[in-house]
């Protein structure tokens, strides 16, 4: 009996060791070899696969707003100008460029003998029907704003075109990196109706890889450009697939089935670290954004910087970042995150300082706490406003309940009340209507604050919010510093402006600065010659795989 | 017959106008608008005033309505105005997928609830009969993805050849490989959304089934045919049979409507590129020309589904006529 036993167990032992070696490895590479691998450079071949949890809407790269759009058109097109790995500008399609003496005309060298991947060549004259289409008063995009000084697009020959500009704006070299559209192909569609032209789903680009199709909620296919310009590409296939659920796009990774994943959500970070390490490498990057609680400076209670001061000594922002993002976050001072050029790290610091706080507004007045601990003034109103934020994503929740606390114990009372986006864009931001509200941006590369800072972004005579700036700050030195930013293309020059900007901002506090995110991005081991700026993995035509691999 | 027939198919055509009506004023009366998620929020009342020019949002309700309607009976659904594509090919896009899962998870869910449910009222309260009683109960009360991501997690994770998301693997496809290969390859990622499906739903049919069998089994006319002498056989898989399926009958005629509505829940979490999740996102994003066509194609298989239904009684039941 005993024996029998013994056999059974053994048998069963031997049974669960199997089952567990035939367990998925799909992604195991050559790597596991242990030795350096003795990298014969890059190859032809292979693919590679991303997953995604949204569709793209079109894939129009000037109508294009989303990520997921932005990454095929980025693999398909080329813009004038690309961001190098130190987020710097350097000619994509452009060789190189002069600017002229009174910095009003920029004159771009393109490169010559690109073809487009039906074979038709590719000169200045699509650089001009590109930017034409985007100021054209028909354009149904929202980049029409970038261009704002551009007078005219001239085509001096096929391979060169100059920008006339009204004034020097110094942030239009950035925003040179939107696809070129092809003029062959686009002419004679009305720009009204540009969306719906067969070419705005089956793009035909410059860029190192060919677009083969897309099978609506399944998937994006992509092929290798023998005929690209630069270097490589190596891999032979880029394949996107849709899913409809950042949980399943991470049990995707864990499966084996995608090669990156821009974001592991960081609930599973350790988990995934501990886990996948031999098969992933994880490269933690700051996202070129934050997250803020906007003021309303023209509110009765709000208006007061004192007030918005002690709002922000009254948060301990370490705690937060730990709590929500599990330490995967940088605290913010000012308005410009810790990755851009003009970050200046030495403006005032608020620490989370209770006692900073409660002086700072009983400075203000609010010197008597009533019975629900929320202070009140001489007149006995009290310190409460509502607090708008968009609904449905649980870490705004989190983050909310936590300020909520955190402002209670000072005695302020945020109400905080979540609509949808359309609702809240709609009825409370979009009309400048509101008290305070919770959101976070996306900024561009170029440091010009403009669109967010400046008194004609802000509010026009009829109520129309005119820019970003729904707080309606105003200042006339940062007015001025913002345009002396924008009107000298000379960095140096442009840093001193910005560093004081910055300064200003967080004395004024229009907005309670809260984090930047840093992400965690994972890409699979088999994917070689990855090249990383600070943002994410750039060149993507120049990474490879190596046979033996997937 | 054919009188009543034709009455019918009017009284659909007024059910499904009324609705569109319906449809219609409520889209536009909900809070949030399309222009303001198609445009930057740096646009001026000039740009949105294009913007709602160009897709005819400027034009009073009832002429925005009159022009979908008048576009409508000829077919054209207009464009999205997100993706520009034509809704009617967005739609016909991903229809297929979704009828596909529906039809498959209907005939897996009838050809296993029916037979439980009988042998389950045949066997009142016999170890089977509990054994489905609790399987049913379990199956109900079980929230639908909290079982997908057990099943993700517990199955598809550690059985390779089960997949966890999508439908079908990169080129394979009729075209490039034999029959059953093809269909060897659709089967692994059918597999765990069905189940899924077929667990929650099956719990329903299956009750509804033992129920109405017992019912049925208690009745005069049964004990007349057992008296008459003829085989318990025979009693039961014909005339009892016959009899307890009626309300099944109805049921079928309510799953065309649900078979076109996809599952938005089971779409997500197998990320099945069906029209669940693309009609829900419609919404969000006041994709009118979109949300419009959704709402008629199911306005339309509801009314077909019932007439269907009603249609399917006369063949089953010959005590009904209309006329």
């Amino acid at each position: 009996m005993l024996k029998r036993g013994l056999l059974i167990t053994m048998v069963l032992v031997l049974v669960m060791a199997g089952i567990a070696a035939c367990a998925p490895q799909d992604t195991a590479g050559p790597d596991d070899t242990g030795e350096d691998d003795i990298s014969t450079g890059p190859q032809v071949g292979g693919e590679i696969v991303y997953g995604f949890a949204s569709e793209p809407p079109t894939l129009n790269s000037i109508l294009s707003t989303d990520t997921t759009s932005g990454f095929i058109i980025g693999r398909v097109g080329n813009g004038l100008v690309r961001i190098n790995q130190d987020l710097e500008t350097e000619g994509d399609l452009a060789k190189d460029w002069s600017v002229s003496e009174d910095g009003l005309t920029i004159t771009f060298n393109l490169r010559q003998g690109v073809k487009w991947h039906d074979g038709e060549p590719f000169t200045a004259e699509d650089v001009k029907f590109t930017y034409d289409a985007i100021m054209h008063p028909d354009y149904t995009g929202i980049r029409a704003s970038d261009f704002k000084y551009v007078e005219e697009v001239e085509v001096v020959d096929d391979h060169t075109v100059a920008l006339h500009l009204s004034q020097i704006d110094s942030s239009l070299l950035f925003k040179l990196g939107i696809v070129i559209l092809p003029e062959h192909v686009f002419k004679g569609c009305e720009i009204a109706n540009l969306k719906e032209h067969d070419a705005s789903w089956d793009p035909v680009g410059t860029g190192p890889y060919k677009f083969v199709e897309y099978v609506s909620g399944e998937y994006v296919v992509l092929e290798r450009n023998p005929d690209y310009f630069g270097e490589g590409p190596y891999i032979e296939r880029v394949r996107i697939r849709i899913y409809q659920d950042e949980q399943v796009i991470l049990s995707a990774l864990e499966n084996g089935d995608i090669d990156y994943l821009g974001s592991v959500p960081i609930e599973d970070i350790d988990r995934i670290k501990e886990s996948y390490s031999d098969q992933f490498e994880f490269v933690a990057t700051p996202v070129n954004g934050y997250d803020y609680i906007g003021l309303k400076q023209t509110h009765p209670i709000l208006g007061n910087k004192l007030v918005r001061q002690a709002l922000v000594y009254g948060l301990d922002r370490d705690t937060l970042i730990d709590t929500i993002y599990k330490g995967y976050g940088t605290v913010m001072d000012s308005h410009y995150p810790p990755i851009s050029w003009a970050y200046n790290p030495d403006v005032k610091k608020y620490g989370y300082d209770v006692g900073q706080a409660v002086d700072l507004l009983e400075e203000a007045g609010w010197t008597t706490i009533g019975d629900d601990g929320i202070r009140l003034n001489a007149n006995g109103d009290r310190l409460s406003f509502v607090l708008v934020a968009p609904s449905g994503d649980t870490q705004t929740e989190n983050l909310l309940s936590m300020v909520e606390q955190y402002w209670k114990e000072i005695g302020v009372e945020a109400k905080v009340e979540y609509y949808e986006w359309s609702v809240l864009l709609n009825q409370y931001l979009d009309v400048a209507q509101f008290e305070a509200y919770q959101c976070g941006w996306s900024l561009g590369l170029d440091p010009d604050c403009f669109n967010f800072f400046h008194s004609e972004a802000s509010v026009d005579e009829d109520g129309n919010l005119q820019g970003f700036n729904d707080t309606e700050f105003r200042n006339d030195r940062i007015d001025e510093l913002i345009e002396l930013g924008r009107g000298t293309y000379d960095q140096e020059e442009r840093k001193q402006y910005y560093f004081e900007i910055q300064d200003i901002l967080a004395e004024e506090i229009p907005y309670v600065w809260l984090y930047t995110q840093n992400v965690i991005r994972a890409m699979s081991k088999d994917i070689k010659g990855v090249v990383w700026s600070p943002l994410g993995p750039v060149y993507p035509e120049r990474w490879y795989i190596e046979e033996g691999g997937e | 017959m054919s009188n009543y027939i034709i009455r019918r198919i009017a009284q659909m055509l007024i059910i499904l106008f009324g609705i569109s009506v319906v449809s219609f004023t409520i889209m536009h009366l909900a809070p949030g608008d399309p222009v303001d998620l198609l445009t930057s929020r740096t646009a001026t009342p000039e740009d949105k005033a294009r913007i709602a020019a160009t897709y005819g949002l400027d034009q009073p309700v009832h002429v925005q309505y009159w022009r979908w309607v008048a576009k409508a009976v000829q077919g054209d659904f207009g464009h999205s105005f997100v993706t520009g594509k034509p809704v009617m090919k967005m739609i016909l896009e991903r229809l297929p997928n979704t009828l596909l899962l529906n039809f498959l998870a209907m005939i897996i869910i009838y050809a296993l609830a029916v037979p439980i449910g009988i042998i389950s009222a045949l066997r009142q309260y016999s170890g089977f009969d509990h054994l489905v009683t609790s399987f049913a109960f379990l199956g109900q009360a079980m929230p639908q993805f909290w079982f997908a991501l057990l099943l993700i997690y517990y199955v598809g994770l550690q059985v390779e050849w089960v997949e966890i998301a999508g439908k079908s693997t990169y080129g394979v496809t009729f075209a490039t490989a034999s029959f059953s290969a093809v269909l060897m390859d659709r089967a692994r990622y059918l597999i765990l959304p069905l189940f899924t499906m077929a667990f929650g739903s099956m719990a329903g049919i299956t009750r509804y089934m033992r129920a109405s069998m017992l019912e049925v089994k208690s009745q005069d006319y049964i004990r007349t045919a057992r008296a008459k002498g003829l085989s318990e056989r025979v009693v039961i898989y014909k005339h009892a049979l016959r009899n307890a399926l009626l309300p099944i009958v109805t049921l079928i005629g309510f799953e065309l409507p649900i078979m076109f509505s996809g599952a938005v829940i089971i779409e997500t979490i197998f990320s099945w590129p069906g029209i669940g999740l693309m009609g829900w996102r419609a919404i969000m994003q006041r994709d009118y020309m979109v949300v419009m066509a959704f709402n008629t194609l199911g306005a339309t298989m509801t009314v077909l589904g019932m007439f269907l239904a009603d249609m399917l009684y006369v063949v089953v039941d010959p005590r009904i006529k209309y006329d």
